[in-house]
């Protein structure tokens, strides 16, 4: 059984529907990325889960729960966490304080205690800048805050929106290390990227998002070598390219 | 610095609260709670502090959804109202000890504050805060009409004897003063507990990102009710504070909307969000209008009017933050100075 399943889930934001019959499923274990150019829907995809947005068809099952049903403070309870898009952390808060919101409910002092060591094995720097105040940092720390906070809540599914935006080549490493590391421990993760190449070498599947609807699915690997892909990125066909090129407008 | 541990008691709070903080405090309210032995025979200046208690503990309570949760009520002054005509009916018709009267007004006033809550709470920012302006503008004219509440001429109290039992004092004022000063201790401290509380953590937390919160597993309306809550509970025993001090209410004095103003106004202008901002509002701008009460008279009545709208205008244009930012800005320049 799928530990996350969407099906046919139709979003609308206002009065537009921008995402249709989204069918999607995470496994155990797994890294599924979310791709697609903007606008495409990935964001909406990912925020259903949550529970952000409304549906207007479809359903959500997690591990068992109808989460279509679930009012969206209910959903982290499930072992989902979401790092939305920008990190949103608390601006005003400290390191600490942004983790510990995380926690959600759990007021255990051992088992915190035990959250707060995992992130910080995880993020060495967040621990030296645990009384800082978030805004104070670095995009690229902010963003392993982030990450720290959706972690706080020990989810076994962890949703990151674009966790490499705006970062600098040095921490894209680093988050990129940090999400394999979280997936050898057993967090399954759907991530949304806008890197293509370098989210299908991260990814084991990948779904490909266009214009509200699922293009293209599969495993990661098949689709890097996909000549569907730069269709849908660029919508042009592969090997037929409607530009003229310099060369033929020479003769 | 030392590298901090994982940390230790595991509150919400950042940093323990100072050693030299706590005692500043109580030093300070124990000064506070000698006063009154000086001011015999100076009805003025008793009553002016007596006024910048109350004013504080309703800036205090306003704080608590305006500041801490960023929820912007225009309209505060029904939860005031409220507690002044509950405890008040709550005497008149059925003999309730005034005393008994303040916590059926904190009851009252919170009950009040949650169901206005649930509908307007859907709203956001500007719109929340006509929603609570339209809302106490309602309530203020049902109880000008409302021939039960003493419509438009008000409900006044009968003189009892002087007395704790009866919360009523006539020619030594002084207990008023002790029992605004004890609200005022009560609900600061209740403040500072309360920020750093999870309570509080959420709180501004929704302030500053509800849909953050909202994906962490919180509920922001559940958080934003008991806000409510809290803020509107504590202004209905302000209500019948005022109530037995006044001996007189009336929608104008308890429900006007100019109430809901200046409730907001006090901890906008000494620092919003902040424990010593209301506190801070409070001195400044009730000594400013009494001061001028006196000194322009009949002629100048409004002249407080005057000076917190050029007040206003000032720090939002200098100073958005309040007097506490303006006295962090300022100590921040010194340190560097000092290095």
């Amino acid at each position: 059984m799928p530990l996350l399943e969407t099906r046919s889930v139709g979003v609308a934001l206002g009065d537009v529907q921008v995402l249709w019959n989204a069918s999607i499923t995470v496994e155990p274990g797994e890294i599924v990325c979310l791709l697609g150019p903007n606008g495409s829907g990935k964001s909406t995809l990912m925020n259903s889960v949550s529970r952000l947005n409304r549906l207007v068809s479809g359903e959500i099952w997690f591990d068992g729960t109808a989460v279509h049903s679930l009012p969206p403070h209910k959903v982290p309870q499930l072992g989902v966490s979401h790092v939305l898009e920008r990190h949103r952390l608390f601006p005003f808060m400290t390191v600490y304080e942004n983790l510990l919101i995380g926690a959600g409910s759990v007021t255990d002092p051992a088992i915190l205690k035990q959250r707060f060591e995992r992130v910080y094995t995880l993020f060495p720097r967040l621990k030296e800048r645990e009384r800082q105040v978030a805004n104070s940092m670095s995009g690229g720390e902010q963003q392993m805050c982030a990450i720290g906070r959706g972690l706080m809540s020990d989810p076994k599914l962890l949703m990151v929106d674009e966790p490499f935006i705006g970062l600098s080549p040095k921490f894209r490493e680093e988050v990129t290390k940090t999400i394999q590391q979280l997936n050898r421990d057993g967090i399954a993760i759907l991530m949304i990227e806008q890197n293509v190449r370098q989210a299908l070498a991260l990814s084991h599947r990948s779904y490909i998002l266009k214009a509200g609807q699922i293009a293209l699915t599969g495993r990661s690997a098949d689709i890097a070598k996909s000549p569907q892909l730069e269709e849908i990125f660029f919508a042009r066909k592969s090997g037929a390219t409607t530009s003229v090129s310099p060369a033929s407008a020479a003769h | 610095m030392s590298a901090p541990s994982v940390n230790k008691g595991l509150t919400f709070a950042g940093s323990p609260i100072k050693l030299r903080n706590i005692v500043l405090f109580f030093a300070g309210v124990g000064i506070l709670y000698l006063i009154p032995q000086f001011l015999d025979g100076k009805p003025f200046e008793l009553r002016l502090l007596t006024v910048i208690f109350l004013y504080a503990v309703m800036g205090q309570s306003w704080n608590i959804l305006g500041g801490y949760a960023g929820q912007i009520s225009i309209g505060h002054a029904m939860f005031f109202g409220l507690g002044a005509y509950t405890s008040t009916i709550a005497f008149l018709n059925f003999g309730v000890n005034p005393w008994i009267g303040g916590l059926l007004a904190v009851a009252v006033s919170a009950l009040a504050g949650v169901l206005i809550g649930i509908p307007c709470f859907r709203l956001r920012s500007h719109y929340f805060v006509i929603a609570t302006l339209v809302v106490a503008e309602s309530i203020f004219l049902i109880f000008s009409e409302w021939s039960f509440v003493g419509a438009a001429i008000g409900l006044e109290l009968p003189i009892r004897p002087s007395g704790w039992e009866n919360f009523q004092f006539h020619r030594n004022k002084i207990p008023y003063y002790y029992i605004a000063l004890t609200m005022l201790v009560v609900v600061t401290i209740f403040v500072i507990w309360m920020e750093r509380s999870k309570i509080g953590f959420v709180l501004k937390g929704i302030r500053d990102d509800e849909d953050a919160v909202r994906s962490l597993g919180f509920s922001p309306l559940r958080y934003k009710l008991i806000a409510m809550a809290f803020s509107a509970g504590i202004l209905g025993f302000c209500g019948t504070f005022y109530a037995q001090y006044v001996l007189l209410i009336e929608p104008p004095t308890v429900l006007f909307a100019s109430i809901s103003v200046i409730v907001a106004l006090i901890p906008i202008f000494g620092g919003i969000g902040t424990v010593a901002g209301p506190i801070i509002g409070s001195v400044i701008l009730l000594t400013i209008s009494e001061y001028s009460r006196v000194h322009f008279s009949g002629s100048g009545r409004n002249v407080d009017l005057l000076i917190y709208g050029a007040l206003i205008m000032v720090f939002a244009a200098y100073c958005p933050g309040g007097v506490m930012s303006m006295i962090s800005s300022l100590r921040a320049r010194f340190r560097k100075g000092a290095v």
